[in-house]
């Protein structure tokens, strides 16, 4: 369902990706891997419009959504987090999830005049849910730029959750967490995140990967040197050689 | 009970604070203008115009300057949304110096009762006599400009607790965030621009109106940096927060006379070290939700 | 009719050496600090007035206004750097502008208290001479502004890219956590760069005042002015865009003035600004600067 043809990518000289083509199977969840700069996060920046791809095309169930800007793929119902966590500092836990709320026009409940809008009952329950299923209950009247690490990044989960997205990319979800934190935020991705959705995941740590995702994709240098299920591709030649350098 | 003088001071603050809530506004969706002036001149010249020349009631020409100042404002955004920063702040300045020394060449004149009256260039645009010809004794004009501050703060209150409010929010802390969250961030832009130019549009008519005579140089940087001032003083969280800061300007100014001749060497000194402590001023964010959290603890009690 | 205009450029080139001078001093403070100065006119107008101050109280000598307008600046420009870019935080940068504006309505009363009579004689460096070259004429004092401007942007230049310390300033301004790094005192580069920059701001008043051969306290906003406009124009960071930038306003500002009259000058300066900044931001000579690739170089 969301399709990449041949995408290139360019910064000044540098090549982050050179003619890679992607297929996302729907409700399966693909890992993303690769050394530092093999153009990972760029592939991620190009889903979601952040970047223009410099030639090739997107499509996303089966409509073309090259060149379109930001905003109109996040209208397709797919939502991201971050690598270097993006919040809304000055806002609280809350009204950062309700902000995620703010432009999901399929829910009728959530129009202009539902006044005022962190109140709005409907949104609240959502909002209440994910925090429920994230643990971010008891912080959720803090502001965002007081949380630590950990729960920064489940914020930033808890956000893209809400507003209920077919695709959701995770760019490196456990980046900086220790061990015990990695264990538990595997543990909600599978039981809450991962459950009837198309996830991609960038991540380092391959007990991670390894615990989560059914389908992986490694990257190197922009090109994709494999693609397979999750234990071939671990165990494949050139994999160990992009990794390990043998 | 009043006196003449207070009343002038007191009317002063109501009409500054529009057009500091006008600066307020951009600068909550992350821009820094110094050229909210300009808006603030287009309605005083337009409005005072729509009264003197065409004989117009005052709310319709209240309406009318505001409304041209909103689609300046929402046109000068449109023009520069590609630019943010100081590329922003900068061009703004150019444009609100372009309009005040515009002003200065433009010249619109009638003759009414034997008299040339309307906008002369640098001599600017006197006898706007709306007041005195509606016998509207100060009072009445002070009280009239607070109904108007009320309805615009209330309109701005509305505003910020929908979900414009958050949009604009959103805008300002990060606007790639905004972007991946579907929010079109040029369409919000220009919203905000353009209703932070009708804000400021108000002040200016009625600014135009209550002192009779107005000039180009009255709309120059001095007022618009004051106007972004006042916002930073009072504080960024609420709209009340560039209101508290004009009272502290004009009414703490005012009020102490043994400071009088270096006023502006203390009152320069304290804002510069109260934004060491207090970047977004008095009422930021934080302390807004703080108090708001307290209020709601006592009343549920 | 083409000589007024040879004629006009020349005096442009003459009278946009100053805002070249002052765009300097910009294009340094906003190069390192990615933060605008707003009080840098003001500061070099009262940095001026201790100048003529010291002309008027102490003695007739122009190299002591010299050096006590440098020195007058430099502790200003100290004072501005504590209290409006050191001690507020890097996160909020609209609030140093806004402090550095308070500052600027603090030093125009300051400038008031010491010299309350608004308008003062400034003396100029050598006696006024027009030089001739065929048709055109120059005023000697202009001519030396201008040989002046180019030496200091030489040695600046030369200090910027060929020192030690203009190393340290460009690794600071390029990346300033990374510079704290490779053991680069953030705060002591902030320091030499307004000190730099006061000392530029002071010659740059002196040799303007002494050629106007008067000062007002409007000095403040119209230094501030020509020179952003001239900065913008050029390209910010860039030095050689900052002079050239204030010599094309100069030009221009000349030719609007001679075919028009001053607030047609005054319009057209700013006119070719706003037109500048909506259709090439980054100014004629800097890099082309647009949202996304702002968001581009700032790795999502």
């Amino acid at each position: 369902m969301f399709d990449l043809r041949s995408i290139s990518k360019s910064f000044g000289s540098l090549k982050a990706l050179d003619q890679l083509d992607l297929q996302l199977k729907p409700k399966i969840i693909t890992g993303l891997i690769g050394p530092n700069g093999s153009g990972k996060t760029t592939l991620i920046n190009i889903m979601t419009g952040i970047y223009a791809p410099d030639s090739g095309s997107i499509y996303f169930h089966q409509q073309n959504l090259t060149g379109e800007s930001a905003e109109c793929f996040a209208q397709k119902s797919i939502a991201r987090t971050f690598q270097n966590i993006r919040l809304f500092k000055r806002m609280t836990v809350m009204e950062n999830i309700m902000a995620s709320l703010v432009t999901k026009e399929k829910n009728k409940r959530n129009n202009w005049f539902s006044y005022p809008f962190t109140r709005n009952k409907f949104n609240l329950n959502k909002a209440h849910e994910v925090l429920e299923i994230m643990n971010l209950k008891d912080q959720r009247n803090l502001f965002a730029e007081e949380l630590p690490l950990p729960l920064r990044r489940k914020l930033e989960i808890a956000r893209a959750l809400v507003a209920e997205p077919e695709v959701i990319l995770l760019d490196e979800p456990a980046g900086g967490m220790t061990p015990s934190e990695t264990f538990e935020m595997a543990e909600l991705i599978n039981l809450h995140v991962a459950p009837g959705r198309t996830i991609v995941l960038i991540e380092h740590k391959m007990d991670l990967i390894s615990k989560i995702c059914n389908h992986l994709v490694v990257l190197n240098h922009g090109e994709k040197i494999v693609e397979g299920e999750t234990h071939e591709v671990l165990s494949h030649k050139k994999v160990l050689e992009a990794y390990i350098g043998i | 009970m009043l006196n003449d003088y207070l009343l002038t001071v007191i009317s002063n603050i109501g009409m500054i604070s529009m057009i500091a809530i006008s600066a307020y506004l951009i600068l909550i969706t992350g821009e820094i203008s110094f050229g909210q002036q300009a808006y603030f001149g287009i309605s005083a010249y337009a409005g005072s115009i729509a009264t003197t020349l065409w004989g117009w009631p005052f709310w319709m020409a209240l309406i009318f300057g505001s409304f041209l100042a909103g689609v300046a404002g929402g046109l000068i955004s449109a023009l520069t949304v590609r630019i943010n920063g100081i590329y922003y702040s900068i061009a703004t300045l150019a444009f609100a110096e372009m309009v005040r020394l515009s002003l200065l060449k433009f010249s619109y004149q009638f003759e009414i009762d034997g008299e040339w009256i309307g906008p002369n260039g640098s001599e600017g645009f006197g006898e706007i006599r709306w007041i005195f010809e509606n016998d509207i004794s100060i009072l009445e004009y002070t009280l009239l400009i607070y109904l108007v501050l009320f309805l615009l703060i209330a309109f701005i209150y509305l505003i910020e607790h929908s979900k414009l409010g958050m949009i604009f929010r959103m805008l300002g802390q990060d606007p790639l965030l905004a972007s991946v969250q579907g929010v079109k961030i040029i369409r919000y832009k220009v919203l905000a621009a353009s209703l932070a130019g009708f804000a400021a549009g108000l002040g200016g008519m009625l600014y135009a109106h209550s002192f009779t005579y107005i000039e180009p140089q009255i709309f120059n940087v001095m007022l618009g940096v004051h106007s972004l001032a006042y916002g930073l003083i009072g504080g960024l969280g609420t709209v009340l927060g560039p209101i508290i800061g004009v009272v502290l300007d004009i009414g703490f100014l005012e009020s102490i006379r043994g400071i009088q001749g270096y006023r502006m060497i203390v009152f320069g000194g304290l804002m510069a070290v109260m934004l060491i402590f207090m970047p977004r001023g008095i009422l930021d964010e934080k302390r807004v939700h703080r108090f708001k959290k307290f209020w709601e603890g006592k009343t549920h009690v | 009719m083409i000589t007024d205009f040879v004629q006009n450029c020349i005096d442009g080139i003459m009278v946009g050496s100053g805002y070249s001078l002052l765009a300097l001093g910009f294009t340094l403070v906003f190069g390192v600090l990615k933060r605008l100065n707003l009080s840098y006119g003001p500061s070099i107008m009262l940095g001026a007035y201790v100048g003529t101050w010291s002309f008027l109280n102490i003695a007739d000598n122009i190299w002591l206004v010299l050096l006590t307008t440098i020195c007058a600046t430099v502790v200003i420009g100290i004072y501005v750097e504590q209290l409006c870019f050191r001690a507020v935080s890097k996160e909020t940068t609209i609030a140093s502008m806004v402090s550095s504006f308070a500052i600027w309505m603090q030093l125009e009363e300051i400038a008031l208290h010491l010299l309350p009579e608004r308008t003062y004689p400034f003396p100029a460096f050598f006696d006024s001479g027009l030089l001739e070259f065929g048709p055109f004429t120059a005023r000697s004092e202009y001519l030396f502004m201008f040989v002046v401007m180019l030496l200091l942007l030489l040695i600046l230049h030369a200090f910027i890219y060929r020192t030690r310390i203009g190393l340290a300033i460009r690794a600071y301004s390029d990346h300033p956590s990374a510079s704290a790094y490779m053991g680069i005192d953030g705060s002591s580069v902030l320091f030499l760069a307004f000190i730099i920059v006061s000392i530029i701001g002071g010659i740059a008043g002196f040799l303007i005042l002494s050629a106007d051969s008067q000062i007002t306290p409007f000095f403040g906003l119209w230094a501030t002015f020509k020179g952003l406009i001239a900065m913008m124009l050029g390209g910010i960071g860039s030095l050689s865009g900052a002079v050239l930038g204030g010599l094309i306003l100069g030009v221009i500002e000349a030719n609007a003035f001679w075919y028009g009259d001053p607030v047609i000058r005054d319009i057209s300066s700013f006119m070719l600004l706003f037109t500048m900044l909506i259709i090439r931001p980054g100014g004629i000579f800097g890099h082309k600067i647009e949202i996304h690739q702002k968001i581009a170089s700032e790795r999502v």
